[in-house]
């Protein structure tokens, strides 16, 4: 029986000794609703972008923490190495002046789909222009053809080259206000993705009241950034990319994490 | 006849697209449709497309003949009547499945449309994700849609719907997966005397395993003479094992069900179909045994046991090979029989080219295609065979004019102005006007008895995936994974079966799809399945072989 126990305890220590031992990263993510590439349900982070990043740091021996903030909140608790990076953020170069992306990531390769995509995105995503469905508007790449005002959520990088093009830009911080906004005002546009686009579609507030335009407005790899101030050395952020990289190359992985949302 | 248009330019224009529509009626014959209809049909898809003229979509199919040709040939006919740029990107099967799912999944607009398999309805049916293409040509696409297109013409439209009759996709090929042989051999007379004196009974098409079997051990390492002069050592059978996606295909195309496990039932098993899953009003219940499904039964352990064994019959270079490389390989000569060939590989011009070793001196096949032979747990009432369907399937985020565009795409590749001469290319046809052609009647020889097999209703008991599989992207890719686990002896195939079944059901119970999503049945004990009349079967045992004189066989296809 003490023969017992002692082993017990020896399997108890090692696993405590284990789980200390083991690198913490922490994270943050912007806390608005983007189903299904992040989202918070009962307080935890979720959607196939967290998948992601949870699986290929588990792979490495990492414990993850993952703090929800609004979007400009996040990045700041970047810049000031609160936490060691941020997860699910596109590339902007004001960004890269306190976060660390991948090195293709300002200039990707340009895709067999003609969209320019990261070796080390987590994902790709197409950002859409939702019109009132009785705007005959018809978007077909000119982007100052945008109807204004352009409402995006908080903090999205296409923010700044939506102004480049003179465009006049409202934020909010969940898409449904977005959308609320366009019903009330009955002008300009929203920015969203096709999925948040539909799935607002089927809410009766919503339903057949919008467009959404046939050719994306752009197409942008997503990352897991570091802050600059993060302890992990380049050689550990470079691993995490690349094992970013292969779980999104792995043909079943991907299509399994797909078919649960 | 051609209409006068008021300018200089509108003339000349005019007269050019009319040459241009000439040149096409000249290059799409023999064709289905008489001259007169083919031009009216060319003419209506210039006129109707005229508001797209400069515009571009992007589909996208596998790599098989008829695509590359839809590819080179269509695509380039196309853009001449209509003024519609299409770049049409051929890629393996494994990434299409990928890509759609992604498309359909993320909202990435990827390509307008896909060549994807009809085994994906179920999927389609659940997620709700594509265009409803029924619903399209009576509402919004009315417009565009055909008048010739004669959808009753179709010999299998059945492929493409869901329960209520919608048609959710459309084919533009299909092909059955049949048994091929070399008749020359198989009717030679000395190989029939050494056949019989050795095994007991007739040399012949194999009607069950057991026979496949004695034949594959029979031929392999048997000096044979090709009608071309050239001496082989023979394989007794041809086959694929290397660890991809299409190593899952192998399997998920029906091979269980040719064992005999699931459930009679056309088109598909019910309640069990040939992917192991029990099917309750619709919802998917579960793949294990303990479920009540037949994933991990006798009968499953026994085809892939079987799948294993044979390997040893074929050359060794088959554990290197996936799907796209297997298919041709029994044109070099050295292979007596393929239990398991698709038959668009038999486009390949090496079945069909003189001096090739698999075709006679008069410039005929000396290869045949057969029903496929059965296992010991085959019943009469089930599905006899596999048969895919590439299907046009638009994802529902493609949009308004990209969507009219990607239709009339669509239409004109399933055109009966092409139809016929698309199946001279690859041999994958999908109307009732192709197989039943004059040109076809006259020239049947050339394809062993493809066209005696597309004529006849038997043809009916060739079918896709059903509507049984909740979603065939997450769970194809487990299939691989765990067959390859029991090629490398990693696993027996009872304990790959059970992975496979138990994992199945893992991903299943997280899906959370539109309707009819999975709701996994209670866990009972193996022996009360097993006992219940129906999937999942007992153990059998051994079958005695029997075999069938291939031109008495052929008279099934010919009634």
């Amino acid at each position: 029986m003490k023969k017992i126990l002692f082993i017990l305890t020896g399997i108890w220590l090692i696993a405590v000794v284990e789980s200390v031992n083991a690198k913490t990263i922490n994270l943050t993510i912007d806390e608005r609703y983007w189903y299904p590439f992040a989202y918070i349900e009962n307080d935890q982070p979720k959607g196939m972008h967290v998948d992601i990043i949870k699986e290929a740091l588990k792979n490495l021996g990492y414990e993850i923490k993952i703090k929800p903030l609004p979007r400009k909140r996040s990045i700041m608790s970047c810049e000031e190495g609160e936490v060691d990076g941020v997860i699910s953020i596109a590339f902007h170069p004001e960004l890269a002046k306190s976060l660390e992306f991948p090195s293709d990531a300002a200039n990707p390769p340009q895709s067999q789909w003609g969209t320019k995509e990261s070796k080390w995105r987590i994902m790709q995503v197409d950002q859409m222009i939702v019109t009132l469905i009785d705007n005959n508007y018809e978007f077909d790449g000119d982007m100052k053809s945008i109807p204004n005002p352009v409402r995006v959520p908080r903090g999205e990088t296409i923010i700044a080259d939506l102004e480049k093009f003179g465009l006049y830009v409202e934020e909010a911080r969940e898409d449904n206000q977005n959308f609320g906004k366009l019903l009330r005002d009955k002008d300009g546009s929203v920015i969203t993705s096709s999925i948040m686009a539909e799935n607002m579609d089927n809410t009766p507030e919503f339903k057949n009241k919008f467009r959404i335009q046939a050719i994306p407005l752009a197409s942008q790899s997503y990352f897991l950034a570091f802050s600059l101030k993060s302890t992990l050395n380049a050689d550990e952020k470079n691993k995490i990319w690349d094992e970013i990289k292969r779980l999104r190359d792995d043909y079943v992985f991907m299509l399994v994490m797909f078919s649960q949302y | 006849m051609y209409l006068l248009v008021l300018t200089p330019i509108g003339v000349f224009a005019e007269d050019n697209y009319d040459q241009t529509i000439e040149k096409w009626i000249k290059e799409f014959q023999p064709c289905a449709l008489t001259e007169e209809e083919q031009r009216a049909e060319l003419l209506w898809f210039r006129k109707i497309a005229e508001s797209f003229r400069g515009k571009s979509i992007r589909t996208t199919a596998e790599d098989i003949k008829t695509h590359f040709w839809e590819r080179d040939v269509l695509s380039k006919a196309f853009e001449e009547i209509t003024g519609i740029r299409v770049d049409h990107v051929i890629m393996p099967e494994g990434d299409i499945v990928r890509t759609i799912t992604e498309q359909m999944m993320t909202g990435r607009v990827m390509f307008d449309a896909y060549v994807n398999d009809s085994d994906l309805k179920g999927t389609h049916l659940r997620l709700n994700k594509i265009v409803v293409l029924s619903d399209y040509m009576k509402g919004e696409g009315k417009t565009y849609t055909d008048p010739y297109l004669d959808l009753d013409d179709y010999l299998n439209l059945e492929f493409g719907q869901d329960y209520d009759g919608n048609q959710l996709q459309i084919a533009d090929q299909q092909f059955a997966n049949l048994y091929w042989f070399r008749y020359d051999w198989f009717t030679d007379k000395k190989n029939k005397a050494d056949f019989k004196a050795k095994y007991g009974y007739e040399l012949g098409v194999p009607i069950n395993w057991a026979a496949y079997e004695d034949i594959a051990e029979f031929f392999t390492g048997r000096n044979m003479t090709n009608p071309n002069g050239s001496v082989v050592k023979a394989y007794g059978h041809m086959d694929y094992a290397k660890p991809s996606p299409s190593l899952g295909w192998r399997f998920t195309d029906a091979w269980l069900s040719l064992a005999g496990a699931g459930d009679k039932g056309l088109p598909n098993g019910m309640p069990v179909d040939e992917w192991g899953i029990r099917v309750e009003n619709k919802i998917p219940v579960g793949s294990t045994v303990e479920r009540g499904g037949d994933l991990d039964g006798p009968a499953a352990v026994y085809a892939l046991t079987k799948y294993l064994e044979w390997l040893k019959f074929a050359p060794p270079e088959a554990k290197e090979l996936e799907w796209s490389d297997s298919g041709t390989v029994p044109a070099r000569g050295d292979i007596a029989q393929m239990i398991f060939q698709y038959i668009t590989w038999l486009s390949d011009d090496e079945y069909h080219r003189i001096g090739s070793p698999v075709v006679g001196k008069d410039g005929k096949p000396v290869w045949r295609v057969a029903p496929s032979p059965h296992g010991r747990y085959w019943e009469e009432g089930m599905k006899v065979g596999y048969q895919d369907a590439g299907s046009w399937t638009i994802p529902s985020n493609i949009r308004d004019k990209h969507r009219a565009m990607t239709w009339l795409w669509i239409q004109f590749c399933i055109s009966k102005s092409v139809s016929v001469k698309k199946f001279l290319v690859g041999g994958t046809p999908t109307r009732k006007s192709t197989v039943f052609h004059p040109y076809l009647t006259a020239n049947s020889a050339e394809y062993g008895g493809v066209i005696e097999f597309y004529r006849s209703p038997e043809e009916k008991k060739w079918t896709d995936s059903g509507l049984n599989v909740p979603h065939y992207p997450a769970l194809s890719g487990l299939w691989w994974i765990n067959i390859a686990s029991a090629i490398t002896k990693e696993k027996t195939p009872q304990q790959a079966m059970t992975n496979l079944a138990m994992q199945q059901d893992e991903v299943m119970s997280k899906l959370k799809l539109a309707k009819f999503s999975p709701k996994l049945a209670e866990v009972k004990d193996r022996k009360y399945w097993l006992d219940q009349p129906g999937a999942p079967k007992q153990e059998l045992p051994e079958e005695t072989p029997k075999t069938v004189p291939y031109d008495e066989l052929i008279q099934q296809w010919t009634k």
